[in-house]
């Protein structure tokens, strides 16, 4: 392992791990792509703070208080942040919630959902409060990059990643811009 | 060059001929230029509130589809900052509703989404809005799901002009502008729409949706997953009525 | 047409009783009789008196305007009746459309409505006078009495220098202090069934610091038309050109072209508009001219139709001064017997002119001249597309021409004394003079007459400022002022201005300004374009981002890019200057933003603010439990 790797964080706040899985849809191009990068925090390492990093690929929107966190480091640790996915650049499926008040959202959860047992909504001070509403990440903190889709196609992630190592703008084709 | 006895207009760099009373979107869809656009359909009455279709007239933005073109007027429809501006409009409509496009019926035929494609849009840039807007499922065929209406007004006029029903109007003020139903109840079902109306068909989003007919084709085959807007035009791929403004950009 | 519902109105239905409220008594309307609730009865005699027994689709905002003035508010049923009515005549107009019109104006109501309502002024000229505490004071009021009181707040209502205002149920209370306070508290506690509004309070007052030739000007009825009445009809559009005449209103649109348009045009019908719908915040000059100068508004008006050939004319007054209908009704009445209204005036064959009032209803975007007759046709204001013009197609098609008030005053000026004697006074162009309302931080607020060479320092001076940081000419839409532009004349080479003039010393956080200017086009924006309707939003809410802290240089592109397309995409002028406010600050004095951008550098939410609801479901919760 090199040290002129350059170093990539990723992480899922308020995703479901799809644009992680998209991403590994690089397929054999992986073997390539560990040639010249070394993964710092992320789901494929188990390394749970992030550390300085040339790149951090966030899925996911904002939609507790933990996500804020995480983010917050991210964009204090990584040099070019990517907003990716659908849920990470207008919030997704989970800010479909945003216009339900918060107490009904838990309760049809945790109080009145089919088959609940022991209706009752959690609270435990380790539970990060949720946000009022999900959030874009970019309401948050400055985005540098975007890759939209849900997934994104591998193919994104791919020109995305070898425009910043070949040190250019990374550019989308029509094929690799979709919301869907 | 452009006979003397035809008006022509330059538009971006090439004389396209107009007849008196047209305006530069009509001039252009003649000559097969695609000059974007959202609330604008040849068989309704241009309405000018998107202002997708923006053009600069002699150096001034002007929306194409309410400008009558004039003689030797300079039209530029596709440089840097019009297409800069139109992508920051596009950008506000995605931020003013609620746009969930993965999970969206026309996702894949909607002319905001292949807009949104063909100005290269990657991101919303803005803060989100998230309104709360009433969708009403009472009509027996149709759905109307204001998060994704934009405004635009086109089924109020399709409903007027082609259907002769005035089914639907805009009411309120503001960011409070919200599609209705024309009738005493204010619900779909009364207003007398039915699933062939024009109104029903012409809406460039999701907006107003027929019921039990959902994602009619799937994924990689729908019109704008291949090819962009600017190369079919603005399509509603349901019916193929389409406003044939397609046309081979220059 | 099928469609239109021709159900048998409830009117005992009990969900929509409407609420009694007490009698206002203005000013100078006499007493009107007392009603205990609305009844169809009621609505046909509405429709009797003023609409010759026969509601038309152009009279239906006067309609809606006239049961939210008398009863407080507009219930389902009436909405019902006036959709029954206008269907059985023509183009039929459900309940919803009318449901969106009640929408779109801001003093109507289609909500049970407590029988006082007050609505506090929001311009910022108010705020520096003390506003919030009387706000907070009524909102306590309104909790005290829910069923009594409310109270909301509006636009600038036009009395700027004698603030904070209010209006209680539509009529104006100017200077609210402590006492008007308690009197109000009174009213709300004992419930009287009339209220002599002018006894009680303090009125407005027109407060003319400085006179010249508009405001001196003692018309004589008549003398101005007979003058014109000398020359054939077109005669006096040379007048006019040679006035040089531009429309006071803000826009400074050349008078003698729009008229020239409206003559040369072929039409069966052509008509004449005042456009007194003085919206833009801080001007009130209008509204003395309406009070003290009615003659010389209704004579410029009446020139107007003569010289272009309209026989029907409208005063579109703003909502907030409709305490001056009484009186301008009486002024339209006399001078209909004197012959200088109405058929064959002064025994000229064919010079018919018919004046009217329509009321406004609380919507800025009206006084933009194409929504303006798009509410004269009883619609919601959206402005027009252009072409064509309203001079060429205007009121229901026919061409119209819309003046401001001070425009017609000019015009009788023009008329009484020709065009080359107005346009001797000038400044590199622009001729005659210019009413200003001054507002803010001075010692002499109030309306001054002044000429075109005037400096915007010799404003300064004449009205007492001292230690002024900034000035805002023209109103929101205008310009933000800085010390190093004092020196610049108010004219339409300049500085150009509607009357609007506010002044803002050193103390004052411009941003704050800035942002009320700001949620007020927000607040005002007709929602037609994207640009205008989304923009606006945008631009409040990146502004609220600054006021708490939490802005960063991602919010100042924002600002910039809105500025840039609202400026060029917009599809008229209101949306065209919603970013003007901010333009000038942020690009004259960015401090104001850069100093309350985020403390932490990072993250630009306040979690504290994002987390609140779950906060407080996990206390309520937890107060649960213990239980």
């Amino acid at each position: 392992m090199s040290d002129n790797k350059v170093k990539v964080a990723t992480c899922s706040l308020a995703g479901c791990f799809g644009c992680h899985m998209s991403f590994l849809d690089i397929d054999e191009r992986i073997v390539d792509l560990i040639n010249h990068v070394r993964f710092d925090r992320s789901p494929l390492t188990d390394i749970k703070e992030v550390g300085h990093c040339a790149i951090g690929l966030v899925e996911g929107g904002l939609c507790n208080e933990e996500n804020v966190e995480v983010l917050k480091a991210f964009r204090e640790n990584c040099d070019l942040l990517v907003s990716v996915g659908a849920c990470a650049i207008n919030g997704g499926v989970p800010a479909m919630r945003n216009n339900i008040p918060l107490e009904e959202c838990l309760e049809t959860a945790y109080v009145n959902g089919i088959g609940v047992v022991d209706p009752q909504i959690p609270q435990h001070e380790d539970i990060p409060p949720l946000l009022n509403k999900v959030l874009p990440i970019h309401e948050a903190v400055h985005v540098d990059y975007f890759l939209p889709g849900c997934p994104p196609p591998a193919d994104a992630f791919w020109e995305l990643l070898t425009a910043v190592l070949e040190n250019r703008e990374p550019n989308l084709d029509y094929s690799l811009r979709h919301f869907d | 060059m452009s006979d003397q006895t035809i008006p022509c207009i330059e538009l971006n760099g090439k004389p396209i001929p107009f007849q008196a009373g047209e305006s530069i979107m009509q001039a252009a869809t003649q000559a097969g230029v695609y000059i974007p656009h959202l609330c604008h359909h040849p068989d309704v009455s241009p309405h000018g509130s998107c202002r997708v279709c923006i053009v600069k007239v002699n150096g001034r933005v002007k929306a194409s589809c309410i400008t009558p073109a004039e003689e030797g007027a300079v039209v530029e429809s596709e440089c840097d900052e019009i297409r800069q501006l139109r992508k920051r409009l596009i950008q506000m409509l995605f931020v003013e509703g609620n746009h969930f496009c993965p999970s969206c019926e026309m996702s894949g035929q909607c002319q905001l989404q292949a807009l949104a494609y063909d100005l290269n849009m990657l991101d919303t840039h803005f803060d989100h809005f998230y309104p709360n807007r009433a969708i009403d499922c009472t009509h027996p065929d149709i759905i109307l799901d204001r998060d994704r209406c934009i405004n635009c007004d086109l089924c109020v006029r399709a409903s007027a002009q082609i259907d002769n029903k005035q089914a639907l109007s805009l009411g309120g003020r503001g960011q409070q502008t919200h599609l209705q139903a024309n009738c005493e109840s204010g619900l779909l079902k009364d207003s007398g729409i039915e699933s062939q109306d024009k109104a029903m068909h012409i809406c460039p989003v999701g907006a107003l949706l027929p019921k039990n007919n959902h994602y009619p084709q799937i994924t990689g085959e729908r019109i704008y997953d291949k090819a962009p807007i600017s190369e079919v035009g603005n399509v509603r791929p349901e019916n193929h009525q389409g406003d044939q403004t397609k046309g081979p950009i220059s | 047409m099928e469609k239109v519902n021709k159900r048998q109105i409830n009117w005992i239905d009990k969900n929509n009783k409407m609420t009694q409220i007490p009698t206002l008594l203005c000013m100078t309307s006499p007493s009107v009789p007392y009603e205990i609730g609305l009844t169809e009865k009621h609505l046909n005699e509405l429709e009797a008196d003023h609409f010759n027994g026969q509601l038309n689709r152009k009279d239906l905002l006067q309609f809606l305007i006239a049961i939210q003035q008398r009863f407080g508010w507009i219930c389902k049923d009436a909405i019902a009746w006036c959709s029954h009515r206008i269907s059985q005549l023509e183009t039929g107009i459900s309940e919803q459309e009318i449901r969106g019109i009640i929408d779109f104006y801001s003093f109507l109501e289609k909500e049970a409505c407590p029988p006082l309502h007050l609505h506090l002024s929001t311009n910022v000229t108010d705020y520096m006078l003390g506003q919030q505490d009387h706000q907070a004071y009524f909102e306590t009021l309104a909790k005290e009495y829910p069923k009594r009181f409310r109270v909301t707040n509006t636009s600038c209502t036009g009395l700027c220098d004698q603030g904070p205002a209010a209006l209680l149920n539509g009529l104006p209370i100017p200077a609210l202090n402590n006492s008007i306070r308690e009197a109000i508290r009174k009213l709300v506690e004992e419930q009287p069934a009339k209220i002599d509004v002018a006894a009680t309070f303090p009125t407005p007052q027109d407060n003319i610091q400085l006179k010249d030739q508009l405001l001196n000007r003692q018309l004589q009825s008549g003398n101005a038309i007979k003058r014109v009445m000398t020359n054939p009809a077109e005669g006096f559009l040379g007048e006019l050109n040679a006035a040089r005449l531009r429309g006071r209103g803000g826009a400074g649109f050349p008078t003698g072209f729009k008229w020239q348009t409206c003559a040369d045009a072929d039409a069966s019908q052509k008509v004449v508009v005042c456009n007194a719908d003085e919206g833009e915040p801080g001007t009130f000059k209008d509204r003395v001219l309406l009070h003290s100068h009615i003659q010389q508004v209704i004579e410029g008006m009446t020139i107007a139709a003569r010289t272009v050939g309209a026989s029907l004319g409208f005063i579109y007054l703003r909502f907030e001064y409709q305490y001056l209908l009484p009186m301008l009704t009486a002024a339209i009445e006399e001078r209909v017997t004197q012959n200088l209204l109405g058929d064959a005036i002064l025994g000229e064959e064919d010079f018919n002119f018919h004046l009217h009032i329509h009321l406004g209803a609380g919507a800025y975007i009206c006084g933009e001249e194409s929504a303006l007759l798009e509410s004269l046709e009883g619609k919601r204001g959206i402005p027009r597309i252009r072409p064509p013009f309203p001079a060429q197609a205007g009121y229901l098609g026919y061409p119209t021409i819309v003046n401001n008030v001070e425009t017609f005053c000019c015009v009788a000026e023009v008329a009484l004394t020709g065009g080359a004697n107005f346009a001797s006074r000038q400044c590199e162009g622009s001729t005659g003079t210019k009413i200003h309302s001054i507002s803010g931080d001075c010692e002499r607020p109030g309306i001054y007459e002044l000429p075109f060479d005037t400096t915007v320092e010799d404003i300064l001076k004449l009205v007492g400022a001292k230690n002024t940081q900034a000035v805002q000419v023209g109103g929101p839409s205008g310009k933000l002022l800085f010390p190093e532009l004092f020196h610049e004349p108010v004219n339409f080479s300049h500085v150009s201005s509607g009357g609007s003039f506010m002044v803002f010393d050193e103390s004052r956080d411009l941003f704050n300004v800035v942002k009320n200017f700001t949620d007020f086009f927000h607040h005002e924006s007709c929602g037609f374009c994207t640009p205008c309707r989304v923009g606006c939003g945008v631009l409040s809410e990146t502004l609220d981002k600054f006021a708490k802290h939490h802005a960063s240089d991602d919010d100042i592109q924002h600002l910039r890019e809105m500025m840039e397309l609202m400026d060029v995409a917009s599809h008229c002028g209101l949306g065209q200057t919603a970013a003007h406010p901010v333009r000038f600050l942020l690009e004259g004095k960015p401090d104001f933003f850069k100093n309350k951008e985020t403390t932490d550098s990072v993250v630009k939410i306040d979690i504290h603010e994002e987390t609140s609801a779950a906060r407080e479901l996990h206390l309520a919760n937890a107060g649960e439990s213990h239980e």
